[in-house]
């Protein structure tokens, strides 16, 4: 047995310690946000915050005297499928407004999908506010009675304005899949409409998304189906392109420069635009594809105050403002356009807004992701 | 009462009959006997129920879900075999497989022959470098040669077109693939043959040049099959490990199109809406290909005798190589190169790199090109010090709570004469057929549908990476168990101690190498693991394994991905040497 054990067990000790106080000491001084307030800051001016009798913000009442007091200390508990960054941007700007917290869990779609539906099975469902992006999971919530009915103040307004209002959940805004390209790699000529996805120049540098990722994906072979054709999906299919499982891969990507130009999900190239990736979006004449983003109350979300108060001002002015900074297109089509940085994309009344819509989704989806597949020779 | 002590003598000792190969216990009491049963119960429960709802799920229309746990059974997921995409699939694996076996054969072999056998200059050098590549985890390497080697912005690609040659090197392509796995199993290949090699008995070598033999035909003919099991057994394993790889497959042959099992498993499950029952259907396919081919492995290895450590203590053949000194080291040097140097020095400059686009080496002169502060941006983060806090508290509660429960599993095994002992070990050994990919799967289901809470906290992930090491911990105590004389802890209890008293002052100090050894591989192996936690995070319980995965795939991050990729491997460098520093020195038996 070596003598040298004990010693050698007594510095390995030490040192694990030390590594443990060094982990210790830097967690405690972690930032807190990563600078996710001033980027709010910056996406958007801030509005004008009367919290004198209940909440009104720009001169719109989000939450009346009594929800207000009784919402100021509580937290939000939101599931989303949105993305992180544009969900912590979100809850940045809510807390500069309300005061009030929000905890995120962000999960894909369909694990969300399945997460909710386990735990509301076992009657343990933590969620306030569920936020997902496929109508037909939003369907199987409403018949499971994961979501339960809930009016904003704006209710009335909202189904005037044709937004999306259901009985137990409500669109609170849509995600646009454009177009865009590698600015530093596509110096001259560059690209500025649909058909540019297709020309040969671009062979083996053009990215994709898969059909099968999502319903923002859907949406956007649908409205390449019908508006361009399908030979516009078996000519891209024909460039021998990088297909992705998600949209910020694809965004990574063509930040380095692996593809040079793609069909993209907007508020997440954006995004990267913002962070210093040399991307330039293209908004075509022909138009953007949109799909819903949809967000219900659960029965724990109607029993808390904060809950109620960020549905209200999801659907409010300021709310819907913030989301359009962000570079999705707001529900509502009362606010005015709000530009996302240089970018003005079509509001939802636009004939330029392609929406796909629950029922489109229910007749044409499985037809679309054939022909899709069958176009880009995709398994799975 | 006058005490008139007689002394007798003591009873003739009577002479310990030769103990046989597996020690038959004592009579320790029917509450030995069942002792192993509630061990069998926990086993049982670890490992056979999310290999039961993964197998349940494959037959079923749903996938299980509180509240839809149903014996509604259904034939029709088997129709995803017959779809093209699984064919290829399947294909592409065991080509890639295959493939990336015999290389690996080939560098582990080249390397240990080297060290064990020849002459070779800077020996101790040139066996850590057959040695490294096992302490960066495979994802990290495979990541790291997605910088370099991808077709449109790799740093080789870009050099060479700083060159004026083009782009000549896609990592993405199944050569890509074979070249990074064979790189990063090649060490389990160099760790059994070397051992093998340097205790070969030298003399059959002798009689072959004796009787006019040339070095090579020696080598051939002789060294090459006495090494014979080492390179059965690695091949064996390493193909398992390779066939049943997600991260690396993940990185770089999906991006090139290229599908193998397990990714497909993995975009089954990610599809909108879920495919779950079918990637169960494949899944149970990868586990039926795994098994077979353990006992074939097993069969193989039975069958013969390749004693060549015996009992004369003799020193293996050296070879002089003569002028072929500086080629050998050469060639070690540029697998150094390809499996170290440069994946760590393509994180590095990711790392200080500020802008993701990378058009030329030129453009890393222009001002504000460097920053090397993303390391304290990285370090002070709130993404790597939740994901650090949760990987330290995971890894080590999983470590503790694997070596107890490996303890406990293998004294039952050993040192008792419960009930059910064979079939104790056999459970315990269960996760090894087991893909990662497809127990990740069925933790998920099980933890979903158990009525305790502990889905989407930190307590899933610890049981689940408790339930899939279960296979090292055992192993790593089991040996020293059987190797340790139980007389000791008997007499503790003859002289008046209870049983478990026993244990605790005599056997486990007894132990505390082997203990502490397993402690620390189960840490290791809890810091590196990343495919069962992918189906069992949640935003919250990131482990660094996954955030840096994470941060990797989601994009937008690269810089602090490869920063906190290259503090990861630091942390898995010093948490693999510790083993290798403290441990049981037993060759090739660590991690």
């Amino acid at each position: 047995m070596r003598r040298t054990t004990r010693p050698g067990v007594r510095r390995w000790l030490t040192a694990a310690a030390l590594a443990a106080a060094t982990i210790l000491t830097v967690t405690s001084c972690g930032s807190p946000d990563g600078g996710k307030d001033d980027q709010a800051r910056e996406l958007l001016p801030p509005s004008v915050v009367d919290t004198s009798d209940g909440l009104r913000i720009d001169g719109e009442l989000v939450a009346d005297k009594q929800l207000y007091d009784a919402a100021k200390n509580d937290t939000v508990i939101l599931y989303s499928g949105t993305g992180k960054e544009a969900e912590d941007l979100t809850a940045a700007r809510f807390m500069q407004e309300t005061g009030i917290r929000i905890e995120l869990t962000r999960l894909p779609t369909n694990k969300l999908a399945e997460r909710a539906l386990s735990e509301h099975g076992a009657g343990q469902l933590p969620a306030e506010i569920i936020r997902i992006t496929d109508p037909r999971v939003a369907r199987e919530f409403e018949k499971q009675n994961v979501f339960v009915p809930y009016q904003t103040p704006f209710h009335n307004l909202l189904v005037q304005q044709n937004t999306g209002v259901r009985d137990t959940f409500v669109n609170c805004y849509y995600f646009v899949n454009a177009m865009g390209y590698n600015s530093a790699m596509i110096e001259d000529d560059q690209p500025t409409k649909w058909e540019d996805l297709t020309d040969p120049r671009y062979s083996g540098k053009l990215g994709v998304v898969s059909v099968t990722t999502g319903g923002t994906l859907n949406a956007l072979a649908h409205f390449q189906i019908e508006t361009l054709g399908e030979d516009f999906l078996k000519a891209q299919g024909a460039q021998n392109p990088r297909i992705f499982d998600s949209t910020s891969t694809e965004v990574d990507a063509l930040a380095r420069g692996e593809i040079a130009i793609g069909s993209l999900s907007f508020n997440n190239a954006f995004a990267a635009q913002l962070a210093g990736a040399p991307i330039k979006l293209v908004i075509p004449d022909k138009g953007v594809s949109g799909s819903e983003n949809l967000m219900g109350m659960t029965a724990k979300g109607v029993q808390s105050p904060a809950a109620k108060v960020f549905m209200n001002w999801t659907m409010s002015k300021s709310g819907q403002s913030f989301a359009a900074a962000q570079g999705f297109v707001p529900a509502r089509t009362d606010i005015g356009p709000v530009k996302a940085g240089e970018y003005q994309l079509p509001q939802a009344n636009s004939p330029q807004f392609h929406l796909f819509t629950e029922e489109q989704f229910a007749q044409y989806a499985v037809r679309d992701e054939e022909m899709w597949k069958k176009a880009f020779n995709y398994m799975g | 009462m006058s005490s008139t002590s007689v002394l007798e003598p003591a009873p003739p000792m009577t002479p310990r009959p030769p103990a046989p190969a597996r020690r038959r216990a004592r009579r320790i009491g029917r509450r030995g006997k069942v002792a192993s049963l509630p061990l069998l119960a926990v086993v049982a429960f670890l490992v056979l129920v999310p290999a039961g709802f993964v197998l349940l799920a494959a037959f079923s229309k749903e996938v299980p879900r509180p509240g839809s746990i149903g014996l509604d059974l259904t034939l029709q997921n088997i129709r995803v075999l017959t779809e093209a995409g699984v064919i290829g699939a399947t294909l592409n694996s065991l080509a890639i497989a295959f493939s990336a076996t015999l290389l690996a054969l080939a560098i582990g072999g080249f390397l240990a022959f080297v060290t064990a056998r020849t002459n070779v200059p800077c020996k101790g050098f040139i066996f850590l470098i057959g040695l490294m590549p096992l302490f960066l985890p495979s994802y990290v390497g495979a990541l790291a040669w997605s910088l370099l080697g991808s077709p449109g912005a790799g740093l080789i690609n870009v050099a060479f077109r700083d060159l004026g040659m083009g782009s000549p090197v896609n990592v993405y392509s199944i050569g890509g693939v074979v070249m990074v796995m064979a790189m990063y199993y090649a060490p389990y290949a160099f760790l059994l043959m070397h051992s093998s090699m340097s205790l070969m008995n030298p003399d059959l070598e002798d009689a072959s040049s004796v009787h006019g033999g040339s070095t090579w035909h020696t080598i051939r003919s002789v060294t090459t099959p006495l090494a014979l099991p080492a390179i059965l057994g690695s091949g064996l394993l390493m193909f398992i490990l390779i066939l049943e790889n997600f991260p690396v497959a993940q990185v770089l042959a999906t991006p090139g199109q290229i599908d193998t099992l397990p990714t497909f498993i993995y975009r089954l499950m990610n599809t909108s809406p879920s495919r779950g029952n079918e990637a169960s259907v494949i899944a149970i396919v990868l586990v039926a290909a795994v098994i077979i081919i353990t006992l074939v492995q097993r069969r193989i290895l039975a069958k013969r005798s390749y004693t060549t450590v015996s009992g004369k203590g003799v020193k293996a053949r050296t070879l002089p190589l003569g002028r072929f000194k500086a080629p050998v080291v050469a060639v070690a040097l540029v697998y150094f190169l390809l499996a170290i140097v440069l994946p760590l020095l393509a994180l590095f400059l990711s790392a200080i790199r500020s802008s993701p686009y990378m058009q030329s080496f030129a453009s890393l002169t222009e001002p504000g090109a460097l920053d090397i502060t993303s390391f304290a941006h990285v370090f002070t983060s709130e993404v790597f010090t939740s994901a650090a806090t949760n990987s330290v508290i995971v890894s080590l509660l999983a470590a503790l709570g694997g070596t107890i429960l490996a303890f406990l599993v293998g004294y039952t095994v050993y040192r008792t004469s419960s009930y059910a002992r064979g079939l104790l070990e056999a459970l315990s050994m269960v996760p090894l057929a087991i893909p990662a990919i497809v127990l990740g799967i069925g933790l998920l289901w099980t933890w979903l549908v158990m009525p305790i809470p502990v889905y989407g906290t930190l307590w899933v992930l610890i049981i689940g990476f408790v339930a899939v090491q279960m296979p090292q911990g055992f192993r790593g105590i089991a040996a020293a168990i059987q190797a340790t004389d139980r007389d000791l802890e008997d007499s503790a209890v003859l002289l008046g101690a209870r049983r478990t008293r026993a244990i605790g002052y005599v056997t486990i100090p007894l132990l505390r190498v082997a203990v502490s050894s397993t402690f620390l591989i189960l840490l290791m192996l809890s810091m590196r693991e990343l495919t069962v936690p992918l189906f069992l995070y949640t935003t919250d319980t990131r482990i660094l394994s996954i955030a840096i995965y994470d941060q990797f795939e989601n994009g937008g991050a690269l810089q602090e991905a490869s920063a906190m990729a290259l503090i990861y491997c630091a942390i898995m460098f010093i948490l693999s040497y510790l083993p290798r520093r403290f441990g049981a020195k037993n060759g090739a038996g660590g991690a």
